[in-house]
């Protein structure tokens, strides 16, 4: 049975539901709205194949990544979905599920839990529901946002600036200048290319676009960034309607 | 001071009689998710695309043989390799035209959007799959066969596989999205990385080596979307890497030469993903373990 117990009670002030749904900074929201995020957690499709139980052995704490620099446990994080440790879960879906790297080196657990797994969904629901936490973990992540959902691809060319990339070295400069023409002397034709990894075709855009109306994703977005939601509707419709896809309902 | 292993592996650090080295057992084996797909296509719920001959038979971690298809294949580019690192895909593609193998380098590709999907969690697991067989959909629409160049899609894809496999549900949302584009929902008989049909003309290649690099010392990034995520579905060889990993890496040479000199024009191609040497010296020099582990 799920409790309100835990340590997460100290959480207080963190965020506040609202009448949309979505959960703004403020005041602490009340624990059936907590409960209502951690039943979406556990009924996610994927949970019950990443959690079977914990030995409390730690081998994932001393294999994560993320637990060396941040006060970020996956231990914590798989123990407090099996308690159903209410609180603690919506505090760690406010704070802790945005320190881990998503490596998958929890996934050495000797129960076989996936706690980077259950990290997954976490994150996903707190994108989801609009949790005030994710959208300020996400500050400055729309471009990246933008150029996967727009363009198909998540790494373009043009994103080398020294300015912004200075480990990359004295070369970049030289790189960035002749970007261009860089890219055309590539055997490769997919590659010639700046704004994004490859040559996506436009028939296979739209299809990606298809995609993101059918399953929800744009809704997400929606949630997440207003601005952004606009500007991605705008790219996608007239593509869609121009291949005769339905866009209602 | 400089981790003293050489690529392959070979000699004691190899030996049999080291501590905690794996030894493969069927009992160990979790559940064959080939002969499951292959299942659900003999019941109507979706086509399994065969590897197509010539294939080369290798093992797995627990000793299952994977088939990895020598040519006709079609190339899932990598999003960080194409937009950052284009000398990776380049000679992939130059490896397969060294080897007279035929290859599709198609323009009807996403990327797996993964990437974004770990760091930002701006999708769900039906996005994500939708996203997998519409490209596993438009490889088997030209008759060639995957071959994913990106670490992250191959473990993704290979996670994607297992949830569609255990969820009629998703299967079924996935299917209805697919029949909308008009394509059919097929699963690929293998999901097989670049590395791992590196592994299979290993000695194809070798036969055609122009320089000696037995004495560069390297340091290496094995992809952790690559070896952790369904890590019993990879080639696994005690003899590569210390059994670690069975790609040829990502990783910048070291040597005694001064910094940031690039390496010499045409010295191979595998040695292109790593234009610039690093020094050994005392001076502060940029972290080689720059890559990103997503």
């Amino acid at each position: 049975m799920a409790t309100g117990t835990g340590t997460g009670a100290s959480s207080a002030g963190l965020a506040r539901a609202t009448p949309g749904g979505s959960v703004e900074r403020g005041a602490e929201p009340p624990f059936e709205e907590k409960l209502r995020l951690f039943n979406e957690v556990t009924q996610d499709l994927r949970f019950p194949d990443y959690l079977y139980g914990c030995y409390e052995c730690g081998i994932c704490v001393a294999v994560c990544p993320s637990a060396r620099f941040y006060d970020f446990s996956p231990r914590r994080i798989a123990q407090a979905v099996a308690r159903e440790d209410v609180e603690l879960v919506y505090e760690q879906m406010n704070r802790d599920v945005w320190e881990c790297s998503q490596c998958f080196s929890c996934l050495r657990c000797p129960r076989q839990n996936n706690p980077g797994g259950i990290v997954t969904i976490m994150r996903e629901v707190a994108v989801k529901n609009g949790l005030h936490s994710a959208k300020e973990a996400l500050e400055g992540y729309s471009r990246i946002i933008y150029k996967i959902m727009s363009t198909g691809t998540q790494v373009s060319p043009d994103m080398i600036r020294p300015d912004a990339f200075p480990d990359w070295g004295p070369t970049a400069k030289e790189t960035a200048d002749n970007l261009e023409v860089w890219r055309r002397a590539m055997p490769p034709e997919t590659m010639h290319t700046t704004s994004s990894s490859w040559e996506v075709d436009d028939k296979t855009l739209t299809e990606l676009y298809l995609i993101w109306h059918l399953t929800g994703v744009l809704d997400m977005i929606k949630t997440l960034d207003e601005s952004l939601h606009m500007i991605l509707v705008d790219v996608m419709e007239e593509k869609l309607e121009e291949a005769g896809y339905p866009l209602g309902g | 001071m400089p981790i003293p292993i050489n690529i392959p592996v070979k000699g004691p650090a190899a030996a049999p009689s080291r501590k905690g080295e794996f030894r493969r057992s069927p009992d160990d084996a979790p559940e064959d998710l080939r002969a499951m797909a292959l299942e659900l296509e003999a019941k109507g719920e979706w086509i399994v695309q065969r590897v197509p001959e010539p294939y080369v038979e290798v093992q797995t971690k627990y000793g299952k043989a994977k088939k990895i298809p020598l040519q006709h294949t079609w190339h899932h580019k990598s999003c960080g390799q194409c937009g950052h690192i284009p000398g990776y895909s380049t000679s992939i593609f130059w490896l397969h035209r060294k080897l007279g193998l035929e290859y599709n380098d198609p323009r009807d590709q996403t990327s797996c959007t993964a990437w974004n999907y770990y760091a930002s969690a701006t999708s769900n697991s039906a996005a994500q799959a939708a996203v997998a067989m519409r490209n596993f959909a438009a490889a088997y629409e030209t008759g060639y066969f995957p071959q994913i160049h990106c670490a992250t899609s191959y473990g993704h894809y290979k996670e994607v596989r297992s949830e569609l496999i255990h969820h009629k549900e998703l299967r079924d949302q996935v299917r209805d999205v697919l029949k909308k584009m008009g394509k059919p929902l097929v699963i690929p008989e293998e999901i097989v990385h670049y590395s791992e049909w590196v592994y299979a003309v290993r000695h194809e290649i070798a036969k055609r080596q122009v320089l000696d690099l037995r004495n560069i010392t390297a340091t290496v990034h094995p992809a952790c979307h690559y070896y952790k995520l369904v890590s019993e579905d990879a080639i696994y060889d005690p003899d590569v890497y210390g059994g670690q990993r069975t790609a040829i890496v990502t990783g910048v040479a070291r040597r005694s030469a001064p910094r940031w000199r690039t390496t010499r024009p045409g010295s191979t191609a595998a040695a292109s993903a790593s234009a610039t040497s690093w020094s050994s010296g005392t001076s502060p020099a940029p972290s080689p373990s720059s890559g990103r582990s997503r």
